[in-house]
């Protein structure tokens, strides 16, 4: 199993205004299993999942002690080596299919790409391993499947379409961005049983990045929450049911619940120091 | 308030039509909140759209107040009945400022006073008078929703009919919001209707809600019972077991 290490990473942004910080001193390691990152809108966790694919703007900084994936150091890496990488060995799933698709391809079309690409397969072959990968992530009727484009398949069909990409080129590590959260909620638990079974079955490392808690919770191993760009806790997901920072628990609150009915939903206040407390 | 009875909706394509409402009856009961969940495709819009005028229905009718909604309705319709939007990134204009989007109702309308009642209608969101003069793209996301709020409420409306209105907040911007909803809603009584594909954050804000499913009401069912798990309907039971 190819180890993912991350320790202090740290992304800015360059702006008119000056640098503006992402991450602020990271640390991850993933070493198979699945690891969830948590986190609201501007904390940092899509910019992590985009700097470990190497997907990030030229306006990015990326500086940190130790960035590797496998043999691969990712902060010296060519862009040719990073390239090999990426889809190869790293799989991303992203967050919306009718956005990341390509919208003049057909869905078979953009999966069998992957396929010439990654093994070097012809025409007729990438076809026939494409519509087996669409039999594999459920999809009822992968010859009808395979010559719509996106605009003619549903969200939760378009997702898996999405992860058929990612599997193609058969990768060890695969990041899944906010993969349901175009999906409805029955939808959605359908789609995550098929995560699950095509993890275990291949035996790939995962990172979840997401904003649900309670998703992450009961998908992961491993949880990180991050809050302003830093790491606030780090924890086994059985451990998140009784969360040690004031972050996490209120985060946790803050959701409405399906079993008693409050006369108001739990707000917080951030509170400064989180984001200090860290060296 | 709201009486919808047995609605229906078709959509013509050239090859076929589509029933996306299929013979939808609702009441709500004025000054209560009430809520409709499904997944997408349902039906939810539509009936929203019906509701609003924006949409031609095939057979029955939606009255408001008394008054049967029809296509272009008046302006006296629009000043009762307001609607907030999904997707607050999109619903105000990239180029005017808070000011204008909130003053814009209040001079269709012809308000009095515009000056006071802008400045209002921010206190009432939570949003101070150093926000009056931002453009959108200077706010975060739970403070456009804010503003979306403010241009609805500055008409004084009696009915809010609120589409998805926090699917792309964050939970815990979602919580000040709908507290924030919760609130006004008590102070001025407003009747309130709320989408949502969410079924604990619609259990949490209404009084009574219908589960929809293919353009048909599966269950019409209050907050209490579904805490309570009173549920008859199976594909209820459905989305109650996905949702926990």
């Amino acid at each position: 199993m190819s180890r993912l290490e991350i320790e202090n990473l740290r992304v800015q942004f360059m702006s008119r205004s000056g640098p503006v910080p992402a991450l602020r001193g990271v640390n991850l390691s993933v070493d198979g299993g699945r690891v969830g990152i948590v986190g609201e809108s501007g904390s940092g966790k899509s910019t992590m999942g985009r700097a470990i694919m190497g997907l990030l703007p030229l306006t990015a900084q990326v500086s940190a002690s130790r960035f590797r994936f496998a043999d691969v150091d990712l902060l010296a890496a060519s862009a040719a080596k990073k390239r090999a990488l990426r889809g190869r060995r790293i799989g991303l799933i992203m967050q919306d299919p009718r956005y990341a698709l390509n919208p003049v391809m057909t869905a078979g079309a953009q999966i069998a790409e992957c396929f010439r690409l990654h093994h070097g397969l012809v025409c007729r072959a990438a076809k026939s391993r494409a519509l087996d990968l669409l039999a594999a992530v459920r999809i009822n009727d992968p010859e009808t499947a395979y010559d719509q484009y996106p605009h003619q398949l549903s969200g939760g069909m378009g997702q898996r379409v999405m992860i058929a990409i990612a599997l193609a080129g058969e990768p060890e590590l695969l990041i899944a961005d906010e993969p349901t959260s175009a999906l409805d909620a029955s939808v959605r638990t359908s789609f995550l049983g098929l995560l699950d079974q095509i993890i275990r079955e291949r035996g790939m490392s995962l990172i979840l990045i997401s904003h649900d808690l309670n998703l992450v919770a009961n998908f992961c191993d491993r949880v990180v929450v991050l809050y302003g760009g830093q790491v606030m806790e780090e924890c086994t997901a059985t451990d998140l049911a009784a969360p040690h920072h004031a972050y996490t628990r209120a985060l946790a609150a803050c959701r409405p619940s399906l079993t008693e009915r409050l006369p108001e939903l739990r707000t917080f206040t951030r509170d400064p120091a989180w984001l200090e407390a860290q060296p | 308030m709201i009486e919808i009875e047995s609605v229906s909706v078709d959509f013509h394509t050239k090859l076929r039509t589509v029933r996306a409402l299929k013979d939808v009856s609702l009441s709500v009961p004025q000054g209560t909140v009430f809520g409709l969940v499904g997944e997408s495709g349902s039906g939810k819009t539509t009936l929203l759209r019906a509701m609003m005028g924006l949409t031609a229905v095939s057979s029955g009718g939606v009255k408001i107040a008394g008054e049967a909604v029809r296509q272009n309705p008046p302006l006296a319709f629009r000043r009762r009945v307001q609607m907030v939007m999904q997707d607050c990134y999109a619903s105000l204009n990239p180029a005017h400022t808070v000011d204008q989007i909130i003053g814009e109702p209040l001079a269709i309308h012809r308000f009095d006073n515009p000056e006071k009642r802008i400045l209002q209608a921010l206190k009432d969101v939570g949003l101070g008078p150093e926000h009056r003069f931002r453009f959108p793209h200077q706010l975060s996301g739970g403070q456009r929703q804010r503003v979306a709020i403010a241009r609805c409420l500055a008409i004084e409306p009696q009915v809010m009919l609120l589409d998805e209105p926090t699917s792309a907040l964050d939970v815990s911007i979602q919580a000040e919001i709908v507290n924030l909803v919760m609130r006004l809603q008590q102070q001025k009584g407003l009747t309130l209707f709320i989408i949502s594909h969410d079924l604990p954050l619609v259990t949490h804000m209404c009084d009574r809600l219908a589960i929809m499913r293919k353009g048909m009401v599966r269950e019409v069912i209050t907050s209490q019972d579904l805490i309570e798990r009173k549920v008859e309907d199976d594909y209820t039971k459905v989305l109650l077991s996905a949702s926990l």
